[in-house]
């Protein structure tokens, strides 16, 4: 290993600022994936997850009204009052869930005594609607304990634990950081490399008699720290957006080895392909099926999940989903392992493959 | 703009060998690109690589600047042994490559910076800038220099470590009159201070001017290695005749009486 320290610097700093200044190469695929990040929240913060309820209120007096406000304090509960007719057609128009009609019979008689009653609700099946019909027990039991004056024997104490729920986020942000590894990993560094190849700029750096383990390893680095930067990022944004809590000493080691094999892999394809023009094929050729890879890994038929899930880009997606779910460096000694493997196995072939010209 | 002198006539220039070429020999496959080449070069001596396209020149200059392995033959640049320390030699030497480039998007001056790091020479930007007449565009990008002014930008690159031997490769295709006579000085320059150069070019008029002693390649092999004067001579001597018509000037001088010298800058 001879490495020129000073020319080391210089380089990985030259590579660095350049990467800078040319933001659309090298900056949007992470744009475009902090974008992601910030549609699912939006689509995940919309109206969607309340339950839109219309109430018929036939009933008179204060008892109706009662049920009427019990069933308002349902904070999942969007409630409009409107006609039978009307609330019948938004209902089988699919513009609301659940029609509550407060029936007349609620209305009590001369001496002030109710008689019992049918609460008609009609819902859509299949939706939020018929998945709140425990909610509206829930209130009209309340309801009748308070008509009689009884104090509940059995109350639910719930508390709130600070345990997520688990939702597109937790599917998507592995694949997003696998995605952005394998983009600026493997697709920048190779396409940047066959980019110096063809100009000649390659040449002209060969010529100063810098030694190729100098010049690979301030690419690598300056791709590294690009890469790193970018992922710390995304993982800001999810943590901010999403309040996620994760092992932030897993997921550095997850997401460095991760790079350094993607490098690794970009430059033995750039080596390993002479002409730079096919060498930014093969290496988009190669990424493009890695990302699918990556994103779908739960949804990929067993026959081919079996042969790749012993591709580099499956234990850096299982690591980052089991720290996703909370795990620690200890929990993910496989994956770790694993990949330390792939980048050895690929720094030794990308060592052979480069070629100054 | 100050004219180039002629170069000397006769006897090479002074000084000690700084490049020796004994029989070297190229092959691409089943080519034979250069086949038995030999020649010395001192110091302060400008040496000119001519011939017809695909003689041989780029891969002979390639061969000599540690770039390209050979297959044959021993080249010594102030003594170090291009074979077996090429990473060495391109250390000492200059290199003006014939397709040159740079990084995208650093200024001349971040440029000439980090090229001082990668020789581990001190930068001296300015000083490099001011030398090939660049120092008002140090902010400015390689891609919007005009044709002329990346070639100096090259050799101002080629500078960096500060060499003894120089080589440039086809420094003046596809210049203009003006930005051609800019470089011809700045190799008359070089030479001034000292230092080697060899160069490649397809100007005939340029290798006459510049060169003390030129090396005219044909199939990879030296057909004839003087001085350009010698040359001239003794093809005359040999019974050469051209139909002689008395022309004191040139169609390039009118040109140039007509543009001026000043260097021309596209943008």
């Amino acid at each position: 290993m001879n490495i020129q320290p000073k020319a080391f610097a210089s380089l990985t700093l030259a590579n660095l600022r350049m990467y800078l200044r040319n933001p659309v190469a090298s900056m949007s695929l992470f744009g475009a994936l902090v974008f992601l990040l910030l549609f699912l929240k939006v689509a995940e913060g919309g109206p969607a997850q309340h339950t839109k309820v219309e109430i018929v209120v036939l009933a008179h007096g204060a008892d109706a009204a009662a049920l009427l406000a019990a069933i308002r304090q349902v904070k999942t509960f969007d409630v409009t009052e409107t006609t039978a007719a009307a609330a019948h057609q938004a209902l089988s128009a699919g513009k609301t869930d659940m029609t509550i009609t407060i029936p007349s019979t609620l209305t009590p008689d001369d001496a002030g005594r109710l008689a019992p009653v049918h609460l008609p609700i009609a819902y859509r099946a299949g939706t939020s609607g018929e998945a709140s019909l425990p909610v509206v027990a829930g209130v009209v039991d309340a309801f009748n304990q308070q008509l009689l004056h009884q104090s509940p024997i059995v109350t639910l104490q719930s508390t709130a634990i600070n345990a997520r729920s688990y939702g597109a986020i937790d599917f998507l942000l592995p694949g997003v950081i696998a995605f952005n590894i394998i983009g600026s990993g493997l697709m920048i560094a190779a396409g940047t490399f066959a980019n110096y190849k063809s100009t000649g700029v390659l040449r002209r750096l060969k010529a100063t008699g810098i030694t190729a383990t100098t010049f690979v390893l301030a690419h690598a680095t300056s791709s590294f720290v690009l890469g790193m930067s970018q992922v710390a990022v995304i993982v800001a944004v999810a943590i901010l957006l999403f309040s996620f809590h994760l092992d932030l000493a897993a997921l550095l080691a997850v997401t460095a080895l991760g790079y350094i094999v993607f490098l690794a892999l970009g430059f033995t394809i750039a080596g390993w392909i002479r002409d730079p023009q096919r060498a930014s094929g093969v290496s988009q050729a190669v990424a493009f099926p890695l990302i699918f890879i990556a994103l779908l890994t739960a949804g990929l038929p067993p026959t081919l999940a079996a042969v790749t899930k012993y591709l580099p880009v499956s234990y850096v997606t299982d690591a980052m989903r089991q720290i996703g779910e909370g795990a620690g460096l200890g929990a993910l000694h496989a994956d770790l392992l694993w990949l330390i493997a792939w980048a050895a196995i690929l720094l030794i072939a990308a060592g052979r493959a480069f070629r100054w010209d | 703009m100050v004219d180039i002198e002629p170069a000397v006539d006769a006897t090479p220039a002074p000084g000690r060998v700084i490049l020796d070429v004994v029989d070297l020999h190229k092959a691409y496959g089943s080519v034979q690109a250069v086949r038995g080449i030999s020649f010395q070069v001192h110091s302060g001596e400008v040496f000119g690589l001519l011939g017809p396209n695909g003689a041989g020149k780029t891969t002979t200059l390639e061969c000599l600047e540690g770039m390209l392995p050979f297959d044959r033959g021993t080249v010594t640049v102030s003594g170090i042994d291009v074979r077996r320390q090429p990473e060495r030699v391109r250390r000492q030497i200059g290199i003006s490559l014939q397709k040159t480039a740079f990084f995208e998007r650093l200024t001349l001056r971040e440029l000439l910076d980090l090229f001082a790091d990668l020789y581990g020479s001190p930068a001296r930007p300015d000083e490099l800038l001011e030398r090939v007449g660049l120092h008002d565009l140090a902010k400015r990008q390689v891609k919007s220099l005009s044709g002329g002014q990346q070639q100096r930008f090259a050799v101002a690159v080629g500078l960096v470590n500060d060499p003894r031997l120089l080589f440039l490769d086809e420094p003046t295709t596809g210049l203009d009159p003006q930005a051609r006579r800019g470089l011809w000085e700045l190799v008359g320059g070089l030479r001034a201070e000292g230092r080697s150069v060899i160069l490649t070019t397809h100007y005939m008029e340029e290798a006459q001017t510049l060169c003390d002693r030129v090396a005219i390649l044909d199939h990879g092999q030296i057909v004839s290695l003087d001085t350009p004067t010698a040359m001239i001579r003794s093809l005359l001597d040999s019974g050469f005749l051209k139909p002689v018509v008395v022309q004191p000037a040139t169609l390039e001088d009118v040109f140039l009486h007509l543009t001026g010298r000043t260097l021309r800058e596209e943008r």
